[in-house]
């Protein structure tokens, strides 16, 4: 654990801690402190100096701990888990399940960071959470099925996403297509489902969720859209741990479950959550800006616009809907 | 139908708003539309194959005609197990996965294929050079269809 991890963890609680304290509870002088408490804000983190008082942290922060969740997550599932790894830091969650060489052997992985220094969301699209601030997690999972059965599975995993934060109470969360989690037109959440495989054969599945939890009080990072967090939503929101276990568990039965699992339901269930139906939106399509308006999805999943009072079907490009005011 | 007939019925698309035109003549018919059905803007143009009576069945093989990698011998053909978009990078600021003349191993990444939001990494299933790439980065794909030649 470097010193930034090990200066986090000791002003976790949100509270006072003096200079010289932490340079003592470190082993480093006071001016190693303050360089280390200056490194936080590149990480998206809000530090409060008080002269006299010393440091704190704009809110507390509640790390994961791999007991504590081993013990949350429910038994169907977690008889069927292999292996769960909390990192400190890493570049992206998805991407160390993806490259990883013995991949198919890890069913079932859960890989969750409390920082990722390259989250990812599509096509490069960047992830932007700062330690100990959201959850971000990747669960890798073999199927012997071909890819081409695997297409709903975007509009299952984000109802999955719906289904835990609605039973703990979170209202008037939705989706926009395929699996974005949103709340009152701001992004609180994403997904990114990405596939390893040969063309006929079976694959191995890597589903990657992040989702703001408790964000810094004046948060500064470059998010490009408005957004949100949970705290910010609800004022007793459940543990970070306790949502990462539900959320973990829910996939994971999801992921079991899917190959029986009716398309029809999965598209009337993800039509309850549709928060777009009915707005005027852009639709980012190979370089091209299509406007239009939402009407839904299709059998199959696939975006309907109404564009040009013709009703359009999309499946697949450069898509990236945004609420037109 | 004359070819020149369709021309004409396509220049006439792009000049207007219109998405879609049908023409139905006798027993032939043509239907050009500006969207594809999987979301892509493309001209796609289908003419009925005619093909007269006493031509006995089996020596029309449009199967050959129409996949360009199996028309001549390829070597191994990797076709897209899904319909989706072609990505031959990673994201749009990385270099592409491979290049023609390039040696991959048996299950190394060839390109993405992107469906519903879903990323898929298609693995080369032999070893060998490319010889060919047979779609553009960001092209809309159908099942099945050629993506690369290895040799």
């Amino acid at each position: 654990m470097n010193n930034r991890v090990r200066l986090l963890r000791l002003i976790a609680d949100g509270k006072f801690y003096s200079g010289e304290k932490l340079g003592h509870a470190l082993g480093v002088s006071r001016a190693a402190i303050w360089k280390i408490i200056n490194s936080l804000s590149h990480y998206g983190l809000t530090i409060v100096a008080v002269k006299g008082k010393g440091y704190r942290l704009s809110r507390s922060i509640e790390f994961l701990d791999k007991q504590s969740l081993l013990s949350r997550i429910r038994s169907p599932a977690f008889k069927i888990l292999n292996e769960l790894e909390i990192f400190e830091e890493i570049d992206s969650t998805n991407k160390y399940l993806l490259e990883s060489p013995e991949i198919s052997d890890k069913h079932a992985c859960v890989i969750l960071a409390e920082y990722q220094t390259q989250g990812r969301g599509r096509r490069g699209n960047p992830w932007i959470s700062p330690p100990g601030s959201g959850i971000s997690l990747s669960i890798a999972w073999h199927f012997e099925q071909p890819v081409e059965s695997l297409t709903c599975l975007s509009l299952a995993a984000g109802s999955a996403v719906i289904r835990v934060l609605t039973t703990m109470g979170f209202d008037g969360i939705g989706l926009k297509w395929p699996n974005d989690i949103f709340f009152q037109g701001k992004k609180l959440g994403g997904l990114l489902i990405e596939i390893r495989g040969e063309t006929a054969g079976p694959c191995d599945v890597v589903i990657g969720l992040g989702l703001n939890y408790d964000f810094p009080v004046d948060f500064k990072g470059n998010i490009k859209q408005p957004w949100i967090d949970l705290v910010s939503i609800k004022d007793s929101t459940a543990s970070r741990n306790y949502i990462a276990a539900e959320l973990i568990s829910e996939i994971m039965l999801l992921l079991e479950t899917y190959a029986n699992i009716n398309i029809e339901d999965i598209i009337n269930e993800w039509q309850q959550y549709d928060c777009m139906r009915g707005k005027k939106a852009r639709l980012k399509l190979q370089g091209k800006n299509i406007h239009g308006l939402v009407v839904g999805i299709d059998n199959d999943g696939a975006l309907l616009m109404s564009v040009d009072n013709r009703i359009q079907k999309y499946t697949a490009g450069e898509i990236s809907l945004r609420v037109e005011s | 139908m004359d070819i020149r007939k369709v021309k004409k019925l396509i220049e006439l698309l792009q000049e207007s708003d219109i998405s879609e035109i049908e023409v139905h003549e006798g027993e032939e018919s043509v239907r050009i539309s500006r969207h594809h059905a999987t979301g892509a803007h493309q001209t796609v143009v289908q003419v009925p194959l005619q093909v007269p009576d006493n031509i006995p069945q089996g020596s029309v093989t449009p199967e050959s005609t129409q996949d360009p990698a199996s028309a001549v011998d390829e070597g191994h053909i990797v076709k897209s197990p899904m319909v989706g978009i072609y990505y031959s990078s990673s994201s749009p600021d990385t270099s592409p996965f491979v290049e023609i003349g390039q040696t991959v191993n048996k299950g190394d990444v060839l390109c993405i294929v992107e469906a519903m939001k879903i990323m898929n990494q298609i693995e080369s299933e032999v070893s060998g050079v490319i010889s060919k790439i047979f779609v553009e980065n960001g092209e809309p794909i159908e099942y099945g269809q050629a993506l690369f030649a290895l040799k």
